[in-house]
């Protein structure tokens, strides 16, 4: 059971943070607060339902986040950019853009549950005769590794140095000769980029509908609480740590109990400190 | 040193009527009650019976607008204490069911005859003060269950920094851990809701649905009395004045912390009690309710109203339920395509709603009022010499400015 946990858990978590590691860095760049990411996610998902078949799922893994990106790109150039650096605002427009985008799906693909097929399927064995589906273990490879390209790209990169400036000072950036707009652009990419990833790793564990977006926008929203909105490196941890949680619950009792303990325990913990959120940075 | 960060305002970019002009209660009494009054006598009834159900939903609206519009914070989870007085006014209101088999009271998974029975004891113990036939337990719970669940969480909350930006997610969080819970509790009927719960005027008019509509008429104009005396209040000053500045009224001595968390708890009270009218009206309250959903569309309501402006609930739920009475069978899947993209709209280009748009229209057609809003188009550059060298005209102040 222990092994199943922390198996279960870690899978829970990947998700978690590659969610929370893109609304960390859209709102620490451009103070968009991105109440569509769970959306993004769903078009991720959407992504593999409809790329899979034709495309065989590995190339449609590495395309689907591709597509969602440019997806975002689009959105970031039309509608994002006037939402800029006014948390309420950013709110309420991006909430309007999840219905529209939800409702979109719902029109074109209907309401009814999706499945993708697992790309590889059997279990591998993971001592003490317990079992683990193959799939989470590769959805656990690819958030690792992406987690450290993105985090090696904001820290060392000449791209993730514009990124941490901007999200330093856009004005002072701006005032450097950094084309702000673009980089607000990369970043919006980015972000819902990794939300398509997310999406399209988890679709062949989780039936696809129109409506899954916002469970894992609050998921990604309880890692952001815990965390702050402004720091990846804690964003990651408690991601991990959210997940752990949740799984050392739900694995011996169920889900509702899981989420209902994690919330009470994260709103515990953000009530008993004080005021340590809005200090931290990227 | 960076600017102090101040919470973004809808209300004040809008321009926040002064104290002095915000509208005295007795200018809200009147036409309210005449309207209120006079409405069967005009409509349908079949709009009646709409607005006998939309009237709870302007109280919820308010509950909002008295977070938002006031206090600069957002609320995610409205719909969450709206359904959850509902659920408890629902309970009341039915009062204990000795026909329903105890299996089907299981609750949070430890079933059995024992739960049932000690939850339908509680719901007859606390349904038998009645007043008129009426449970009266069942206006007094819902709102002051979730006034204290309403604490609890303002507590949390303004105990974050940036709470424009943490209050949001963390009422999203509760609304969509309370519509889960919900969900899980059969005595609350599960995912079918609770159906056929009797009106508050069962016994008086036999439930009518105008009797339906005067009751919650009355009580939607007696809150909207008291929120307009609020705002003209001390008090409301106060409010307001917390969430313009808080740091500047921390350094006054005022603890802002436990005022906003009690304000908090207020506008979760309203909320409670605008759901149990809800369900003496409607009858029913699902999950749905609660969900994330129906607090945004709450939202959409002060939004499309105007949020800081007395008038805004009204306005902006009856435009809205009308809108989605008269379009939703037509549109289906895009009505909700369409009211995302309202929302939208009124973010992006008329931040002060329609009462806001209504009050710039009324501006353009005063052009002698106080500030001329249309000038001569005046040359970049040469407004600072310009407007520096000649002082501006000014008319002479109107007996209507009531100047002290």
């Amino acid at each position: 059971m222990l092994v199943q946990i922390l198996a279960q858990g870690l899978s829970v978590g990947a998700v978690l943070a590659l969610t929370a590691l893109g609304l960390t860095i859209i709102y620490g760049v451009m103070g968009v607060v991105n109440l569509a990411h769970g959306e993004f996610v769903l078009l991720g998902a959407y992504g593999m339902v409809l790329l899979s078949g034709p495309l065989g799922p590995w190339l449609a893994i590495l395309l689907t986040p591709l597509a969602v990106a440019a997806i975002g790109l689009a959105l970031d150039r039309t509608l994002i950019r006037w939402l800029y650096h006014d948390p309420v605002k950013s709110m309420l427009g991006t909430f309007g853009l999840a219905i529209v985008i939800r409702q979109l799906v719902q029109i074109v693909e209907g309401p009814e549950l999706r499945y993708v097929g697992l790309p590889i399927s059997g279990a591998v064995p993971l001592g003490f005769g317990e079992q683990f589906a193959a799939w989470r273990v590769v959805l656990i490879g690819f958030a690792i590794v992406t987690t450290i390209a993105v985090a090696l790209w904001l820290a060392r990169s000449a791209s993730g140095l514009k990124l941490r400036t901007t999200a330093a000072d856009s004005e002072i950036a701006a005032s450097l000769g950094m084309n702000v707009g673009r980089v607000n652009a990369v970043a919006f990419a980015v972000g819902t980029g990794l939300a398509g990833l997310a999406g399209a790793l988890i679709a062949p564990l989780e039936s696809v509908y129109p409506n899954m977006g916002v469970s894992y926008l609050v998921g990604a929203f309880l890692v952001v609480i815990l965390a702050g909105l402004r720091n990846v490196r804690r964003a990651l941890a408690w991601a991990a740590a959210v997940g752990l949680i949740t799984a050392a619950i739900a694995v011996p009792f169920n889900d509702v109990l899981a989420q209902v303990v994690v919330w009470g325990v994260a709103l515990l913990i953000v009530a008993t400190r004080r005021q340590t959120l809005t200090v931290a940075r990227v | 040193m960076k600017t102090l960060h101040l919470p973004f305002s809808l209300a004040r970019a809008q321009g926040h009527e002064s104290p002095q002009t915000k509208a005295h209660p007795s200018a809200v009494a009147l036409p309210l009650v005449l309207l209120a009054g006079l409405m069967p006598l005009i409509v349908s009834g079949f709009t009646l019976s709409l607005l006998a159900l939309w009237l709870p939903l302007v109280i919820l609206a308010i509950s909002l607008d008295f977070l938002w519009g006031e206090n600069h914070v957002i609320s995610f989870g409205h719909g969450a204490f709206f359904a959850g007085g509902g659920y408890v006014a629902g309970l009341l209101l039915k009062g204990p069911q000795s026909n329903s088999t105890a299996a089907n009271y299981a609750i949070l998974g430890t079933s059995g005859s024992e739960t049932h029975s000690a939850f339908q004891s509680l719901v007859h113990t606390l349904a038998a003060p009645q007043l008129a036939g009426v449970p009266i337990l069942a206006l007094i719970l819902p709102p002051l269950l979730c006034g204290i669940v309403g604490a609890l969480v303002g507590a949390v909350i303004f105990n974050i920094g940036s709470v424009e930006i943490y209050a949001p997610l963390v009422t999203l969080g509760v609304g969509v851990i309370a519509a889960t819970v919900f969900l899980q509790l059969s005595a609350l009927g599960g995912s079918n809701g609770l159906s056929s719960i009797p009106a508050f005027t069962r016994e008086i008019a036999s439930g009518s649905q105008r009797s339906i509509y005067y009751f919650n008429a009355a009580w939607l104009v007696l809150v909207y009395l008291g929120y307009a005396a609020f705002r003209r209040s001390r008090a409301g000053r106060r409010w307001r004045a917390s969430g313009d500045d808080p740091i500047r009224l921390q350094a006054l001595g005022v603890g802002v912390h436990r005022l906003r968390a009690t304000g908090f708890a207020a506008s979760t009270a309203l909320a409670g009690l605008a759901g149990a009218l809800y369900v003496g009206a409607s009858g029913f309250m699902s999950t749905q309710t609660a969900g994330v959903l129906f607090s945004v569309q709450a939202l959409i309501w002060v939004a499309v109203g105007g949020p800081g402006s007395l008038w805004a609930p009204l306005v902006g739920v009856l435009a809205i339920q009308f809108g989605q009475q008269e379009l939703s069978e037509r549109l289906q899947d895009s009505w909700q395509l369409l009211l995302g993209a309202v929302l939208i709209l009124v973010v992006l280009v008329a931040p002060g709603g329609l009462t806001g748009l209504a009050a710039s229209l009324a501006r353009l057609a005063r052009p002698r009022s106080r500030q001329p809003v249309e000038r001569e188009p005046v040359q970049p550059e040469a407004i600072q010499s310009e407007s520096i060298r000649e002082p501006v005209e000014r008319e002479p102040i109107q007996s209507e400015g009531a100047m002290p």
